[in-house]
């Protein structure tokens, strides 16, 4: 008989801790619940399937080189636990470790970056300048002559920073949960958050009604819609972000290469395809339609960067969404006005790599009904207390 | 050897068409080249890269279709005519007209497309077009040889066997998807395509009135689209196998009317 890595199970009447969203996030939360914290009365609440969302549609780029103390003391726990994963998981995840470039195309981004290797730095994390002819040793065929619109002026070289195989991180992620006596319920829609006198009820859902004190949503691009069943408005702007991938050559990049200038960024996998990533679209959309335009300017791009690839070839590309905030930090939080209730969204262009310290952290706030002190900076009400904490310097592209 | 392509756009039938109240909903829908027409554009590559000459594409559609078009562009074809149409419904003889009327006075050797659009499958714009063109026509080609300007043999796929026929040019020639494999577009072919011609034209700038356009122009009309219904959900039969093969034996023969 077919072992399967999760199982269906009978919807139950009630469940300690409901978890809407079955990508990375809500599946690691509910993982470390069960782990952690030995809370396993938990069901994962999916749309679609799991993985569907920003999880299995991201570039799978890990890295911690961020710019403030708490995002790079955030990152760096999300990193040290993918370095981690795969053994405590049993699930080859395909982490390598292969650092990471961010280019600087002019004195502006070099100063911004020089800042950036200093913090990381001081917070532990591996960070350095690289000037033009290093940054040649590494990357042979990058152009770092003055002849593209945007020279090469130097990087941002992280070595910790690297590519895993998404899918894989969901599932494992899943079945650890499952294995813990975690429900896992896909093509299941909540329709409404049941709210009474202050606190959480339950969740009305396409499959019936589910009672529960504790509901989590972990719903990224469709976070203003969850959080409207419960009254709650958000500072989030919904843009999809576009990615491709090319056929498969033999292993020639060794390593991740970001251009915020040139809105591009690109990795090679263990197949030999490069996965190609550009900024969000301009427009706010839940669609996630590819466009020729965003092809157009990513080729232009690339090919600035790396003129050798002019022949290489676009075998498939798509689309992904991204809740943005105004300062580039997720959301982590509880709500005072409704008890029971805790959000965990505005991931924009940033919430893959922070999935494991986003579970564990939403698994501990949810176990001890209090903020832990890693996350007490990603507070909802921050925007209206003007407590920001400003990433954007160090967003992989220039959105 | 001028080629002309004919090309549909149509919606990405990989993703989830919708249907309401008849009509398919274009709001969130991808549209892509439709793939025999992709092939026809391939082959068209490989007959000018053997021979010289040049391919033009042919589109007739709203805006979006000068995507398609430059697509087509991208993947090495040369220059497109973008016949700029809103009129709504039009079947294969509105279609088969207009591209009639775009052939006038132009120069070239062969129209190949694909054997039929990927979105209403009914294969019928090509023939009404060499009808028009009064023109010979060859449809469902799976293999072309003994290429020259003035002729080919082609290879054509029937149902109990392959027709090899020998064809004079100027052609109407339809392809099966088993002619090639599309190429994919290159970096280079997706900058190149931005800077290559496109002839933008409007159906009065081909002398056309309305009588000849939308379903004034057609012969027949869709009343309306039905999504085909969806299966039922199975039945699982788990536990052991000496209980559970006769139990689905006997539902298939008494529910399915399987005989025995």
């Amino acid at each position: 008989m077919t072992e399967r890595m999760w199982n269906n199970h009978e919807m139950r009447s009630s469940y300690d801790v409901v978890i809407i969203g079955g990508g990375a996030h809500g599946l690691a939360t509910a993982y470390y619940l069960a782990k952690n914290h030995g809370i396993t009365n938990i069901a994962v609440i999916e749309q679609k399937f799991i993985g569907y969302g920003g999880s299995g549609r991201n570039t799978a780029i890990l890295r911690s080189n961020y710019r403030t103390e708490e995002g790079i003391l955030f990152y760096d726990q999300s990193l040290k636990l993918y370095e981690d994963l795969a053994q405590e998981l049993d699930y080859n995840l395909m982490f390598s470790q292969q650092g990471h470039f961010t280019l600087g195309h002019s004195t502006a981004s070099m100063q911004a970056l020089t800042t950036r290797a200093a913090y990381n730095r001081a917070l532990g994390v591996n960070s350095t300048i690289l000037d033009p002819p290093e940054i040649k040793k590494m990357l042979p065929e990058i152009d770092i002559s003055n002849h593209p619109r945007y020279p090469i002026m130097g990087a941002l070289y992280h070595p910790p920073g690297g590519i895993i195989r998404h899918d894989a991180v969901v599932w494992s992620y899943a079945r650890g949960a499952d294995q813990r006596g975690v429900h896992i319920h896909q093509l299941t829609e909540v329709q409404d958050i049941l709210v009474e006198n202050g606190e959480v009820r339950g969740v009305k859902t396409n499959r019936g009604t589910i009672h529960c004190k504790q509901v989590v949503s972990c719903v990224a691009g469709w976070s203003s819609e969850i959080c409207k069943m419960v009254g709650i408005k958000l500072p989030l702007v919904t843009h999809p972000l576009q990615a491709l991938v090319t056929t498969d050559y033999k292993p020639w990049l060794h390593h991740v290469v970001v251009s915020s200038t040139l809105h591009i960024y690109l990795s090679q996998t263990d197949r030999g395809e490069l996965v190609c990533g550009n900024g969000i679209d301009h427009y706010p959309h839940y669609g996630m339609r590819s466009t020729l335009g965003f092809l157009e300017s990513y080729a232009a791009h690339l090919l600035e960067l790396f003129p050798i690839l002019h022949n290489v070839t676009v075998q498939r590309q798509w689309a992904g969404l991204c809740d943005m905030t105004p300062d580039y930090s997720p959301i982590i939080s509880m709500v005072d006005d409704v008890d029971g209730f805790y959000i965990n969204c505005g991931w924009g262009t940033w919430g893959f790599k922070g999935s494991p310290a986003s579970g564990w952290n939403t698994a501990q706030m949810v176990a001890e009904r209090k903020t832990p002190d890693m996350i007490a900076a990603f507070r909802h009400d921050r925007y209206v207390k003007n407590r920001l904490v400003g990433e954007k310097a160090a967003a992989s592209v220039g959105n | 050897m001028e080629i002309i392509v004919p090309i549909r756009q149509v919606p990405d039938v990989a993703l989830n068409i919708r249907v309401n109240e008849g009509k398919v909903v274009e709001d969130g829908v991808s549209f892509v080249i439709s793939s025999w027409d992709e092939t026809a554009i391939e082959g068209a590559l490989q007959m000018t890269e053997e021979l010289g000459g040049e391919v033009t594409l042919l589109g007739i559609g709203p805006e979006r279709v000068s995507e398609a078009l430059r697509k087509g562009l991208a993947m090495g074809a040369h220059k497109a005519i973008h016949v700029l149409y809103e009129e709504g419904q039009t079947d294969s003889f509105g279609y088969a007209k207009i591209m009639a009327k775009v052939m006038e006075g132009r120069n070239y050797d062969l129209i190949l497309t694909g054997k039929q659009a990927q979105d209403t499958d009914a294969g019928l714009t090509a023939s009404m077009l060499a009808e028009f063109l009064d023109l010979p026509q060859v449809t469902n080609i799976i293999r072309f040889s003994d290429l020259a300007v003035d002729g080919m043999t082609l290879y054509r796929k029937g149902d109990h066997g392959t027709e090899v026929i020998g064809i004079k040019l100027p052609a109407v020639v339809t392809v099966n998807d088993s002619l090639n494999e599309p190429r994919l577009a290159s970096m280079r072919g997706i900058m190149m395509a931005k800077k290559k011609p496109m002839e933008t034209l409007s159906p009065s700038d081909l002398g056309m009135g309305a009588e000849e356009l939308g379903l004034q122009g057609s012969m027949t009309e869709v009343l309306k689209f039905e999504k085909p219904e969806s299966r039922k959900e199975g039945e699982r039969f788990e536990g052991d196998e000496t209980e559970t093969v006769p139990m689905a034996i006997q539902k298939l023969v008494s529910e399915a009317k399987l005989a025995v």
